[in-house]
């Protein structure tokens, strides 16, 4: 689904990403982790499209496709879904307005028709309970005055909303006590399937304890460190990233 | 047609305007006293000329077109639709003329000047353009000079009308052009509270110069919305004068779309202390449609907040005018006094001009100003397009927010759930193919 080869990426013409390699199969759940600054959110904002992140060499693959070539809304539309680390406020644009355009385009573009009002709605409703978010917060403005916990979630709703293909969070756990933990986690799960990869940034195993992922990736100062299976994770949890580095050196 | 100079189109403007005001039959009641003093004044005034620091954007010439000054024919109707949902007394006052009102609600007297008497005349006469005063300013003289009739809405000291009231200032939908004066004198009673929802509507080529009076007694408050949401070949020129007593709250709610001449003078005054303003302004023009507002907020006594927020988005070549002007009187100490605006070019050839102004006169006083030309956010930008949207969906959603948060802070459930698809149907029209 997903092949990254030797990624370079340069943010303000500082180099972040240097030489990045990442396979990710349908199916599968990768969690990446690595200390603060060490370019996690880079990756995840060159994979999503944003501008002033510029990719300097290197090559993304994605369902065959050069990734690079689409633009922000094209990436979406095609299935990537990037929930992120510090979701955006918009006040004067209500949330339902924003779910409903959204999954209008992504929709029109896979070639589904548009709900109803009525069928939006019900679906907006029940996912938003699902996620034990109050529906009164799909008539306020786009994360206005959401807590923390309430914009991760609401990255979550938009989420299984739009059931993308490949779903990257960027941090969606940090911040959350551990029932809405519970409930992202359960979103998430949700989403695992056969045809979709899910990639987790994430600083802490608690998560991984809910969503047991297939790899775990080391990313520090641009590179894949290391790659492992789920006792990777374990192993960071007891040790820090440290040792990573010394064993590397 | 004939192209007559702008000084000859204003003689002729002015001379047709003093002849119309002699033809009104003798008066000897407080309508009669008001042409008078309107008359006499308008005699003396100048018209606004380019030179003329406030009319330097708002040009007077499409209001000096041929027919601006013809009366309305008489009984003619105008469509007002009932904004939905909403329960309200209304009062309509259509080319210019009061019409009959259907029911009271209680604490609110309505009576047209025509009918005015004995101490009630005295008590509106103590009022009436005292705050609208008539000298040097032209169109408020030529209002009293002009005016069919009026109305004073009087709450009564103590009451909270929960019941809003709708004041509607409309253009009958005839194709003849003309000019209407409508004038109304709102005075809320000491510690009473009512909401007034005034609405400008129609879209003829009539020219509608009112005047409206606001006295506030001490502890009174009012909400005051003001909708103009039809676009067209209308000439508005509003004047809105307001007073506050003391500890008074004023607190006054603008939806606007432009029109072929559309500018609102208003002028706030803090009379007693402690009193507390705000104004917020949501402005739309499309098309070559021109909006001006000219606020002049006076703090005159000690403790007084004003606060103003105006958002106004300009499309294709229209333009938007913002000039506020706070003066805060010497000895008018711990004034709080703000002025936040941000515009919105949708189109190179569009023009919105802001202009704060202030003159304190105290030491003992915070006055914030701030008027930014909008970019949309970036960052927002960005989270719309990762949801799918495309470049130019996710800009008019933006561009659209940055009224609707202004709007979406507006009281009375109905009117915000009407603004919205008002506001979103002016703003995603297609626009007008230009007219030479
Ligand atoms: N917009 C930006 N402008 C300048 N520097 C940036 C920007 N975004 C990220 N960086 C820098 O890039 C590096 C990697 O940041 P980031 O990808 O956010 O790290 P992580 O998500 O792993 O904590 C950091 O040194 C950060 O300061
Ligand atoms: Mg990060």
């Amino acid at each position: 689904m997903l092949k990254i080869a030797n990624l370079h990426a340069t943010v303000a013409d500082t180099p972040i990403l240097k030489g990045l390699n990442l396979e990710i199969n349908a199916g599968e759940v990768h969690a990446i982790m690595g200390p603060n600054g060490s370019g996690k959110s880079t990756l995840a904002a060159v994979l999503a499209g944003r501008d002033g992140y510029e990719v300097t060499a290197g090559s993304i693959e994605y369902q065959g496709r050069d990734l690079l070539a689409l633009a922000v809304e094209e990436r979406a539309r095609a299935g990537v879904f990037l929930a992120f680390q510090y979701p955006v406020e918009i006040p004067g644009v209500s949330n339902m307005e924003f779910l409903r355009a959204s999954l209008e385009a992504v929709r029109s573009h896979r070639g589904e028709p548009n709900l109803s009002a009525v069928e939006f709605m019900k679906l907006a409703r029940a996912t938003s309970q699902q996620l034990q978010l109050d529906p009164e917060f799909l008539k306020r403005g786009v994360n206005e005055g959401f807590s923390g916990g309430e914009k991760k979630r609401n990255e979550i709703l938009q989420m299984l909303l739009l059931q993308p293909n490949l779903a990257i969070l960027d941090e969606t756990d940090s911040g959350l006590d551990i029932d809405a933990l519970q409930v992202v986690a359960d979103g998430v799960n949700a989403l695992r399937s056969p045809e979709r990869a899910i990639i987790m940034v994430t600083h802490y195993q608690r998560l991984l304890d809910y969503v047991v992922p297939d790899y775990v990736h080391v990313l520090a100062d641009g590179c894949i460190l290391r790659s492992g299976g789920p006792e990777l994770a374990l192993e960071l949890e007891a040790k820090g990233y440290g040792w990573l580095r010394d064993d590397a050196a | 047609m004939t192209t007559l100079k702008r000084s000859e189109r204003i003689e002729v403007f002015a001379r047709t305007a003093r002849t119309r005001s002699e033809n009104f039959p003798a008066d000897t009641g407080v309508l009669g006293r008001l042409r008078a003093a309107g008359r006499a004044a308008f005699s003396a005034a100048e018209l606004p000329n380019p030179k003329t620091e406030s009319w330097k954007y708002s040009r007077i010439g499409v209001l000096l077109e041929q027919g601006l000054l013809d009366r309305a024919p008489a009984g003619a109707a105008a469509t007002a639709k009932p904004i939905p949902g909403l329960d309200v007394q209304s009062i309509a006052i259509i080319d210019g003329m009061p019409q009959p009102l259907l029911a009271a609600v209680p604490g609110v007297a309505v009576t047209a000047f025509s009918v005015l008497t004995g101490a009630q005349a005295a008590a509106v006469e103590t009022h009436l353009g005292r705050l609208a005063a008539v000298s040097e300013r032209p169109f408020v003289a030529l209002n009293a000079a002009l005016l069919d009739d009026g109305l004073v809405i009087q709450v009564a000291p103590g009451v909270d009308v929960a019941l809003p009231i709708e004041l509607l200032l409309a253009q009958s939908d005839g194709a003849a052009p003309r000019g209407v004066h409508p004038r109304v004198l709102v005075i809320v009673g000491r510690g009473a509270r009512a909401t007034l929802i005034e609405r400008h509507l129609g879209t003829a080529m009539a020219f509608t110069n009112s005047v409206v009076e606001v006295v506030l007694a001490d502890g009174a408050q009012l909400d005051h919305l003001r909708l103009a949401l039809d676009a067209g070949r209308g000439r508005w020129l509003s004047a809105l004068d307001v007073e506050l007593g003391h500890a008074a709250r004023y607190h006054l709610r603008q939806a606007q779309l432009g029109a072929a001449f559309r500018r609102n003078e208003i002028r706030i005054r803090l009379a007693g202390e402690g009193a507390e303003v705000t104004v917020s302004g949501a402005g739309l023009t499309r098309n070559s449609d021109h909006l001006d507002n000219q606020l002049c907020l006076e703090h005159r006594v000690p403790r007084g907040t004003s606060k103003q927020v105006f958002r106004n988005i300009a499309g294709e070549t229209s333009r938007g005018i913002l000039n506020g002007r706070i003066h805060i009187h010497r000895g008018a100490q711990k004034t709080d006094a703000q002025l936040h605006t941000k515009s919105l070019l949708l189109s190179s050839r569009a023009e919105i001009d802001v202009k704060p102004e202030l003159e304190i006169y105290a030491d003992d006083v915070k006055c914030a100003h701030g008027a930014t030309l909008g970019q949309l956010d970036a960052n927002a930008l960005f989270y719309l397009r990762s949801r799918g949207l495309d470049e130019t969906a996710a800009r008019t959603m933006l561009s659209f927010a940055f009224l609707a948060e202004v709007v979406d802070a507006f009281p009375v459930d109905a009117v915000r759930a009407a603004l919205r698809p008002a506001l979103a149907q002016a703003f995603a029209a297609p626009a007008e193919e230009e007219t030479p």
